[in-house]
C-alpha cells in the first residue's frame, strides 16, 4: 500500500514538472519574437546619433544636438543572425513632417552596425526632429534630437 | 485683457511659419553586415527549383530565402509559368532569383 502511494506521488510530480516546463516555454515565445518581425533572432539593441563615424560604423562624437550645416549620422547596433533583415530609418521634423526615409537589407551573421546619414545642402531648419528605426517593418527604436543655431 | 485680445494679439505678432522643404535632403548608409541578396538585382541569376507535391510559393520562399513573405519574388520571376500564385503544380521548374 505504501509502495503504491509512493509510486503514484512520483508519477504526479513528474507530470506536474512536464506541464510546468511546457507552460514556461509557451509563455516565452511571444516575447522572443515580438520585437524582431520576420527575422527571428535579430534585434536592435542600440541607436546612437552624431556628426561623424569611425571605420567600424560607430559614432565618433555622440550628440543629440546639431548645427544646421551638420551631416547627421545614426549608428544602429543589431544583435543576432538572419538570412535577411530590413532596417528602415524614418526621419521626421517637429510634428511628424517627413524628412527622409531610407532602407537597407542586410544578412547579419552576428552583431552588426548599420549606419544611415542625412544632409541638407541649404541647412537644416532649427527645431526638434525624430529618428524612428524599423526592423522588418516593426518599430524598434526612436531617438529625438534637435537642430539649433 | 480678455481671451479674445490674446488670440488677436497672437495672430498679429506671429504670422504662420512656412512648412520647411526637405525635398533636397540626401541620404546614404552602409553596414558591417553583408548585404542580403536583392531580388531585383539578381533576376537572371539564381537557381531552378522543381515543384513537389505540397509546395506553395510561400513555402519555397521560406526554404530558399528564409522568408515566406518573399514569395512574390518567385512569382514575379515566373509570371510566364504561373497564372495564379495560389496554383503551382508538381514538376514545374521555377526560377528562384538570387537563391
Amino acid at each position: 500500500m505504501h509502495t503504491r502511494l509512493y509510486g503514484t506521488s512520483i508519477l504526479a510530480l513528474a507530470v506536474a514538472a512536464v506541464l510546468s516546463a511546457a507552460c514556461t516555454k509557451s509563455s516565452e515565445n511571444p516575447g522572443a519574437t515580438g520585437t524582431t518581425g520576420t527575422s527571428a533572432g535579430v534585434r536592435v539593441s542600440q541607436v546612437d546619433l552624431g556628426r561623424s563615424l569611425t571605420a567600424d560604423k560607430t559614432i565618433n562624437d555622440r550628440t543629440d544636438s546639431f548645427k544646421p550645416t551638420d551631416t547627421i549620422y545614426a549608428s544602429i547596433l543589431t544583435e543576432g543572425a538572419a538570412p535577411t533583415a530590413t532596417l528602415k530609418a524614418r526621419w521626421t521634423y517637429q510634428d511628424g513632417q517627413a524628412v527622409k526615409e531610407s532602407t537597407q537589407t542586410i544578412a547579419p551573421t552576428g552583431d552588426a552596425r548599420t549606419e544611415f546619414h542625412i544632409s541638407k545642402p541649404d541647412g537644416w531648419p532649427t527645431g526638434k526632429y525624430k529618428l524612428e528605426v524599423f526592423l522588418n517593418d516593426s518599430s524598434a527604436a526612436t531617438k529625438d534630437f534637435e537642430v539649433e543655431r | 485683457m480678455g481671451i479674445f485680445d490674446r488670440v488677436f494679439d497672437r495672430k498679429d505678432d506671429k504670422p504662420a511659419e512656412a512648412t520647411p522643404n526637405f525635398s533636397d535632403v540626401s541620404s546614404g548608409g552602409s553596414s558591417t553586415a553583408p548585404a542580403a541578396p536583392q531580388p531585383t538585382d539578381t533576376i537572371g541569376s539564381g537557381k531552378t527549383y522543381v515543384v513537389v507535391d505540397g509546395d506553395s510559393l510561400s513555402k519555397i520562399a521560406k526554404r530558399e530565402y528564409g522568408d515566406a513573405n518573399k514569395w512574390r519574388t518567385i512569382y514575379e520571376a515566373n509570371k510566364d509559368l504561373i497564372k495564379d500564385p495560389d496554383l503551382i503544380y508538381p514538376g514545374q521548374e521555377l526560377k528562384v532569383p538570387g537563391a
